[in-house]
């Protein structure tokens, strides 16, 4: 067996080690390993300065001291692939974390790959039912496309997200990957027990790099969930769902060991590759003409600053987008989407259909026109308003009301059980609405329901 | 060429100097120079050559035995409390006795040389430090005798390193000493009722610490499959967090809002309504103005809260680095509990004070700083310590740690950088308003941005029953009393409404410092849920509730006490209160007509 080159530990601050090997440097992305005070830790060597590997910690590097020894391994991060890993949990490194013995698989993937070739991509053109009003009416999801969910701290991303899993994970049939990056732990236990309860693990993978974790883990589990969904395009040739939450994580982490691997920092603080490696991570979450990957990524806007150049660097990469505000949230409504802010490629009357988009833009056309008058109803009062607005404002206000829906995941908030409303009647519901068919039904009737039929027979119910 | 640094009490003698110089020369070779340095070590020698020291110091000796006598003490009392039979109690008169017996072991012969390294750069409380070679990335230093400090950047010939305490006394050239360990406090049961430092020192004038037990202060957080859901309750005692934004064993929940509007409150309210309920409390004040930190300790004491709970202190005066470590060493301290299977609630107090004590370090550490010069991985440095309170599953004991971090907003804003930081760590936020505030609505709590995303499950019944619709009842008053400001002809269901929503606000009102009881919650939130208290004046809401309350509770108690449980409500329970309600409410509102209250 050959014998693996070994490095001396010169340079230690926080997540990145540089180390001194004699007539070697490992490749940039090798993996080293270190045997620190609590068990091996593994890192990834990413420049070389001075004649120096410059490497970052996958794991905690506390209680590491100069001098010791680091171990070359001559191969990059890799990640094992196959249907051997669904229903199991793997951290950043491809190793299993749950206690459920090794993993199955034939082969490993190194988790670095270049994405498809122009000639292999294909574009989407098919709509993706999720079952959610405000979203299947504004911003029709693409089959085997990228979309991104948009929003601030606490504005209802990762509930968002697990009613999308519930809902398109079922009816898509295939394979799942739910990457975890940079989020709560406790949402990871959550999201694995519900999944055992609802008998969906054995379709799923699951890879986590929390936010308890050192960045090094968290930018790479990112990277390792993507390959397992790869696998599946490029070998199985198989559709695939890829949950990223959240992706902002993976921009972020890389912002935190920038400096520290000594570059110049850019605009607020962040890398100056950030483009460049959100370029590389996004360009291979893409459909070829094997099959599709559809992936559905939250991504947290910091500050609810929208204009943070993370969240404006993903943007360019999604085909469409839901926006999650803050102000949404404080009337009562969820899911709290902006319709303003959001956007789909795919909202054409020759994908969604004449009767869609039509409706589609009449009540964006509605909301548009109540922002613009809740200025003047601020200052002076609803009574001011001529009779033509008045009536936008009460249909704006009822159609806001209708896309409010209960989730099934989110049971526990509202006692209340989901509601799963076709496309069809979302857009009848909001015709209706539009068009003044149920001017008569107070807005309070609106809040959480399903289609518009719930609304009416809860109307006639109350009159009695 | 060697520098050798001698340090003695008195100036040596020509002759002793020869003597050493020839030692010195027979071991190290000719090419060495020395310096006679006069330091009071009270008799002896310190020789350095500033990595490595050779201490024959009388005060060294004196420290030995010191911390020997220590390990003594500690032993007998852990065997004591333990519930070992000590022949007699320890005192005074023993303790030659012992330190005679064991003084053979202390001074020996031996000459062991210590690792060390040389103070060469000491600014702001940052020191960098040449020699220290083995030095571990965040092992705790020891400079001169009694000053601590944590290696922060372990780069090619020095160190960088934070100072915890004194840090006006460490000058150029002082001695550095690698401890060998990361930085640990002492935890245990000996915590409970007592004041420490973040370095697990004692601030509360009393007895030292007699505790065995010690932890590492950084400690990684319980992986995901050692979890389990949130799922017990954790009563906070106020009615409007209990019913709306409820909070669960192993939770974390942020308390927000401006300075003044009562944040700290809700968090003493909370540790006080543990009181017999099996619940240790940590409290965690990071840089705090002393005699702030004084009061808590003093209501705390007034409300018997004071046995179970442990608070760790560090003052507006502390370092910076002092204040980072604070929340660290409270949590090891409850973390110890947690993984001994108890239940502990824990409050960092604030952590807007800790995100500016690490700005501070880092910026003097001359890391590169991001937005509003905070450094890149303060996200981290917070989700890391939030990260570590959990529900542990029962493999691991079944502990929990839940966790009530606060932080303080500028003119209301959350959505600024670190609240915003925050509030994707944790598991939901209780939001207060100043404005709520001033108009007299205490606590003070915005009903639309406060949100628990785990609580719910974790609710008794009967509360989350009766609560279900209220969260959004009020959510959609407020919008509508906003919208409806200006407008004159209001249509019936919207005065409805607006005018239910005010009476919900009345109830939810509640003085500092008691704590509702489950049954009274219940009541309440049952009168409110079947519109009861349409009838009764806004004015007379808050006395016609207590006063239902103590009628209730004198005429009903078998029911009474089935409601305390929070157990489902039964039909036959419901049918009672309603009841009772009429019952009261009659009776109430024929005396207020007669004029005055009942």
């Amino acid at each position: 067996m050959k014998k693996n080159h070994v490095g001396i530990v010169e340079q230690i601050i926080g997540p990145v080690v540089d180390v001194r090997f004699e007539g070697y440097l490992p490749q940039i992305y090798e993996k080293l390993l270190c045997r620190a005070e609590n068990g091996v830790v593994a890192f990834e060597t990413q420049s070389h300065y001075n004649g120096l590997a410059r490497c970052l910690a996958l794991q905690a590097n506390e209680g590491m001291s100069r001098g010791k020894e680091v171990e070359a391994t001559g191969e990059t991060l890799t990640a094992p692939v196959g249907t051997g890993v669904l229903g199991r949990v793997i951290n950043a490194l491809g190793e299993p974390i749950d206690n459920k013995g090794p993993i199955e698989c034939s082969e490993r993937w190194a988790i670095h790959r270049k994405a498809p070739p122009l000639t292999a991509q294909t574009a989407a053109f098919q709509m993706l039912e999720t079952g959610i009003k405000a979203i299947d009416l504004l911003t029709p999801y693409p089959k085997g496309g990228k979309i991104g969910l948009f929003g601030g701290a606490g504005v209802g991303k990762t509930v968002l997200i697990l009613e999308l899993i519930r809902n398109i994970a079922d009816s898509m049939g295939g394979y799942s990957i739910f990457t975890g990056v940079g989020e709560r732990s406790r949402e990871g236990n959550d999201i694995l027990t519900d999944m055992e309860q609802a008998d969906v693990l054995k379709n799923t993978a699951l890879v986590f790099g929390q936010m308890n974790e050192p960045p090094g883990a968290r930018m790479r589990a990112a990277l390792c969930g993507l390959t397992l969904a790869e696998y599946f395009r490029d070998v199985k040739k198989q559709d695939v769902l890829l949950f990223i939450d959240n992706i902002y994580r993976y921009a972020q982490a890389g912002a935190e060991i920038s400096a520290l691997l000594g570059r110049m920092p850019s605009a607020v603080g962040y890398q100056p590759t950030l483009a460049s490696e959100l370029g590389l991570l996004q360009e291979r979450i893409t459909s070829t003409k094997d099959a599709a990957i559809t992936s559905v990524q939250a991504v947290y806007v910091p500050a609810d600053d929208i204009t943070d150049p993370a969240p404006a660097a993903i943007f360019a990469h999604l085909d469409a987008t839901t926006v999650l505000s803050r102000d949404v949230v404080e009337q009562g409504i969820y899911p709290a989407v902006n319709p303003l802010a959001s956007s789909s490629k795919i909202l054409q009357p020759s994908v969604v259909g004449q009767k869609h988009y039509e409706t589609a833009n009449k009540a964006l056309q509605v909301l548009q026109r109540y922002k613009e008058l809740q200025d003047i109803i601020a200052i002076l009062g609803m009574e001011e308003l001529s009779e033509e607005d008045k009536i936008t404002v009460r249909r704006a206000r009822k159609l806001q009301r209708f896309f409010s829906q209960p989730f099934f995941v989110a049971n526990i908030y509202t006692q209340d059980s989901g509601r799963y409303v076709p496309v069809e009647d979302t857009v009848n519901g909001a015709q209706a609405i539009l068009e003044g068919q149920v001017d008569h039904i107070p807005e309070s009737m609106f809040y959480f329901a399903g289609d518009l039929d719930e609304i009416i027979e809860r109307y006639e119910k109350n009159k009695e | 060429m060697r520098n050798i640094t001698v340090k003695s009490s008195l100036e040596l003698t020509q002759s002793q100097k020869q003597t050493l110089e020839k030692g010195l020369k027979d071991r190290y070779g000719e090419d060495i120079t020395i310096e006679y340095v006069i330091k009071d070590i009270l008799g002896g020698l310190i020789i350095t050559d500033g990595e490595k020291l050779l201490d024959l110091s009388m005060s060294k000796d004196l420290l030995k035995i010191k911390k020997e006598a220590e390990r003594i003490i500690n032993e007998m009392h852990a065997a004591s409390s333990a519930g070992a039979q000590l022949e007699k109690e320890l005192t005074p008169s023993d303790i030659p006795a012992f330190l005679k017996f064991n003084l053979g072991n202390i001074v020996t012969g031996n000459l062991d040389i210590d690792i060390c390294g040389k103070v060469i750069d000491v600014a702001d409380g940052i020191i960098r430090i040449s020699g220290l070679s083995s030095c571990k990335y965040n092992e705790l230093l020891l400079v001169n005798k009694d000053t601590y400090a944590i290696a922060m950047n372990l780069e090619k010939d020095r160190v960088g390193a934070m100072l915890l305490n004194n840090i006006d006394k460490v000058s150029f050239g002082d001695i550095v000493y690698a401890t060998g360990k990361t930085a640990e406090v002492p935890v245990g049961q000996a915590l409970l009722g007592r004041v420490v430092n973040p370095l697990g020192q004692p601030l509360d004038g009393i007895r030292t610490l007699f505790t065995e037990k010690f932890r590492k202060i950084e400690s990684p957080a319980p992986s995901i499959v050692d979890r389990e859901k949130v799922s017990r309750p954790l009563s906070t005692g106020i009615l409007a967090i209990d019913s709306m934004v409820p909070i669960g064993k192993g939770q974390r929940e942020l308390i927000i809002g401006d300075r003044q509007t009562g944040k700290t409150s809700i968090a003493i309210d909370t540790i006080i309504n543990q009181k017999g309920k099996n619940t240790l409390c940590v409290y965690v004040a990071i840089g705090q103005r002393a005699g702030e930190v004084a009061k808590i300790i003093r209501v705390l004491k007034e409300n018997d809260a004071f046995e179970y709970t442990c608070m760790v202190v560090s003052a507006a005066d502390d370092a910076p680095s002092l204040q980072y470590l604070a929340p660290y060493t409270g949590c090891a301290i409850a973390e110890e509990f947690m993984y001994d299977g108890k239940d502990v609630l824990i409050v960092y107090d604030d952590l807007s004070k800790h995100a500016v004590a690490y700005r501070t370090i880092s910026l003097l550490l001359k890391r590169p700083s991001g937005r509003e010069a905070y450094p890149g991985d303060i996200f981290y440095i917070h989700s890391r310590l939030l990260e570590r309170a959990a529900k542990l599953c029962k493999q691991k004991g079944g502990g929990s740690m839940t966790a009530l971090p606060i932080i303080e907003t500028l003119e209301g804003d959350i959505s600024s950088y670190i609240p915003t930081n925050i509030i994707s760590i944790t598991d939901g936020q209780i939001y207060l308003e100043r404005e709520l505030f001033r108009s007299g609505v205490r606590p003070a709590v915005n009903v639309g941005l406060s949100v628990s995303r785990v609580g719910g499950a974790a609710q008794y019944p009967a509360i989350r029953k009766l609560s279900s619709k209220l969260r959004l009842t009020l959510a959609h008053y407020r919008e509508l009393a906003v919208f409806s400001h200006f407008g004159s002809e209001l249509d019936d269901n919207t005065k409805r409404i607006l005018e239910q929503g005010e009476k919900i606000v009345e109830a939810l009102k509640q003085p500092q410092y008691q704590p509702m009881s489950v049954l009274r919650q219940t009541l309440i939130l049952y009168l409110i849920a079947n519109q009861l208290i349409s009838d009764v004046d806004k004015k007379h809401l808050g006395d016609f509730l207590t006063k239902f309350h103590h009628f209730y509770y004198s005429s009903y108690p078998a029911q009474a006490k089935e409601l305390n449980s929070g157990r489902d409500l039964s039909d036959n329970a419901a049918a009672t209160i309603e009841v009772a309600c009429e019952q009261f409410k009659a009776y109430y509102l024929a005396s207020l007509k007669k004029g005055g209250l009942p």
